[in-house]
């Protein structure tokens, strides 16, 4: 059996693995993280997907940008998201992510994080509820499933235009 | 509470008092610092706030600082007004040392210098290299057009267009 | 060559065990909390997903073997340990072999941590080794006066005791059995005594540095070390065991104790821990060395 595709049977078995034990980074960034006590406790459970909070980003997968993001706080988001190992993935939280919100012309306030960071799902809501969170985490398993959740790939490929973007807007870090 | 007020009516002859019942004291600039030393030796032991207001019609910034009695109950406001082209003026952090930190981010916001506080270091903003932000003659409209917006416009309605298309969108129709 | 085969499927079948373990764990404590858990599979899953990582984020030599030091030294005392009435190499060694190889893999994280150069990580593997200081006197104590009755140092012999004399000693010497209980809650790290990996506070402690792989071999470390300690105590207090099936019901029970301990109490510091164990189980444990020298 070649190589390639033996990498692409495990890649479809791995693909299943890690839909059903995705940890998520347990750092609010915003204001939408008053959001997430609810979804984790006794009354929308989150756990019985699998998902629980990890506290350090060397042991997490999923990176929750969850409110506003200030030049401040972004600087902080680049450090931690290249610190967690691939394959990792982003969650746009809230309306803030995903064109400035109401923030839209605040002079501290980034518009479109997409510039920055790679990004594979928004979750629509300011902020959104926890049934809204239960349904957008059901439909990031699905595009773990099939394979195309590749941010992690995006930024490997692309880094000179998220480098570029990032050193303009932080002032040449 | 009323014949305190009179007491202080006789010692702002000099000042003007612009509303009753709640006392609020318009100072000149000189006599800034002696009239709130001499409202903390009359009581006035708490600093609530002390910030400005941009009055750019006329040119001139506005400083206001609230004390207040707490053993009376009974709150002042002190004013004075700085020229906009020479923002400078004596700190108070010998009266009140929680003022450092109100005067580091009048700094940063409006450009006001304040002689004797060695502590005018970045505060919210970081590696800032543009005019302060709060002043009305910086347009902040503009501003986030020509920073912040990198490709040439598309609108909003075909940027929501697009990420729907790449299936990324995740909404609830009826919340 | 049989006895080859029967060690790797033993190690192999301790592994199996100790995951189902740590899944039940989560899945009991969810249902005191109210709320349906995770599967009892979900720790299979989550270490497969751990060595699928493509990254492997290293900070030296030391970094890489102090994971190796710490799985090696629990299988090298998960073969002392006689379960079931399988003796791998007990017959080599007894409860002090046992007692030094417990030591091991704390050891190891501590180099591990030392190289990592997080503050996070020396504060927690300072808080673990004291937590450790604390509860390795009592148990001494404890086996000490259980060798007293015994007369022999070595486990096998002290299950076979209780079996040919047709008691058990959980009620022939009750003090030193409820002193065991808090020294067990201490070696499994179960709350109030989980100083060590303190999630919230200081960032898990020493494991804060480790990620993808080595993350998956701690967790391979700590399901075989739930093994080790529930068939310990199950050894020294609840009479050996006749067979698997026997085996399996005895952790499960004494597993259960343990997790409605761990999901009621809040967590101890390290000073109050460290009094706590020198004033309870202590006094306890001296109390059954008395008793037993008396009669």
């Amino acid at each position: 059996m070649k190589d390639s595709t033996l990498d692409s049977r495990w890649e479809k078995v791995a693909n299943e693995m890690r839909q059903r034990s995705m940890w998520m980074l347990h750092y609010c960034t915003g204001c939408g993280a008053i959001e997430l006590p609810p979804t984790m406790t006794a009354r929308w459970d989150m756990e019985r997907f699998g998902i629980t909070p990890f506290v350090t980003p060397r042991q997490a997968d999923i990176l929750l940008v969850t409110g506003y993001v200030a030049l401040k706080t972004l600087r902080r988001i680049v450090t931690i998201y290249e610190q967690m190992p691939d394959p990792k993935y982003v969650v746009g939280f809230g309306s803030c992510t995903i064109n400035g919100g109401i923030y839209w012309d605040s002079y501290n306030v980034i518009k479109k994080l997409e510039h920055y960071i790679p990004i594979d799902l928004y979750i629509a809501g300011c902020m959104p509820r926890p049934e809204s969170i239960i349904s957008g985490f059901e439909k990031l398993m699905d595009i773990i499933k099939t394979g195309k959740a590749t941010g992690w790939k995006k930024y490997i490929e692309n880094n000179d235009y998220y480098k570029t973007n990032q050193r303009t807007v932080l002032g040449e870090k | 509470m009323q014949s305190l007020f009179e007491d202080y009516k006789n010692i702002f002859k000099k000042a003007k008092i612009t509303e009753t019942p709640a006392v609020k004291v318009e100072v000149k600039l000189d006599d800034f610092v002696g009239t709130v030393a001499y409202m903390k030796d009359h009581g006035f032991n708490q600093l609530t706030l002390y910030t400005a207001v941009d009055w750019i019609k006329e040119g001139n910034f506005e400083l206001v600082a609230i004390l207040y009695n707490t053993s009376y109950l009974q709150e002042i406001y002190v004013k004075t007004f700085i020229k906009r082209t020479e923002p400078r003026i004596e700190t108070i952090k010998d009266l009140y040392p929680q003022a450092t930190t109100y005067e580091r981010e009048m700094h940063e916001m409006f450009g006001i210098d304040f002689l004797g506080n060695e502590n005018l270091t970045e505060f919210v903003l970081e590696n800032w290299q543009f005019a302060p932000p709060l002043r009305k003659d910086f347009d902040t409209r503009q501003f986030v057009k020509d920073y912040y917006e990198v490709e040439d416009d598309i609108s909003e309605r075909e940027y929501i267009n697009r990420q729907i298309k790449y299936g990324r969108f995740e909404y609830n129709e009826r919340s | 060559m049989v006895i080859a085969l029967k060690i790797t499927l033993y190690i192999l079948s301790a592994t199996a065990l100790g995951l189902l373990y740590m899944g039940y764990a989560r899945k009991f404590v969810a249902r005191i909390d109210r709320r349906y858990g995770p599967p009892i599979y979900q720790q299979f899953i989550d270490i497969l997903k751990l060595f699928s990582k493509k990254n492997l984020i290293s900070h030296g030599v030391i970094f890489d073997l102090s994971v190796m030091m710490g799985l090696g030294g629990i299988i090298a005392t998960l073969l002392f340990v006689p379960a079931a009435n399988f003796y791998s190499f007990s017959n080599y060694g007894d409860l002090l072999v046992i007692l030094y190889l417990l030591m091991i893999p704390a050891l190891g994280m501590a180099l591990g941590a030392g190289e990592a150069a997080n503050p996070n990580a020396s504060i927690g593997i300072s808080r673990a080794l004291i937590l450790m200081l604390g509860y390795e006197i009592p148990f001494t104590f404890i086996f000490m006066a259980i060798m007293l009755t015994v007369k022999s140092t070595s486990l096998a012999q002290m299950a076979v005791f209780q079996q040919t004399h047709g008691f058990w000693f959980l009620w022939k010497m009750p003090f030193a059995a409820l002193a065991m209980i808090a020294v067990l809650q201490g070696q499994l790290g179960e709350k109030p005594f989980d100083i060590m990996v303190a999630p919230h506070e200081i960032a898990t402690g020493p494991m804060v540095e480790f990620g993808g792989k080595y993350l998956g071999m701690l967790f391979l470390f700590k399901a075989i070390s739930i093994f080790v300690e529930l068939t310990i105590f199950i050894d020294l207090f609840l009479g050996g065991a006749h067979n698997v099936i026997d085996l399996v019901i005895k952790q499960v029970i004494l597993f259960s104790i343990v997790l409605m301990i761990n999901a009621v109490y809040p967590r101890f510091r390290t000073e109050q821990t460290v009094k706590f164990y020198l004033l309870i189980p202590n006094t306890l444990a001296l109390i059954e060395i008395i008793r037993v020298l008396v009669r």
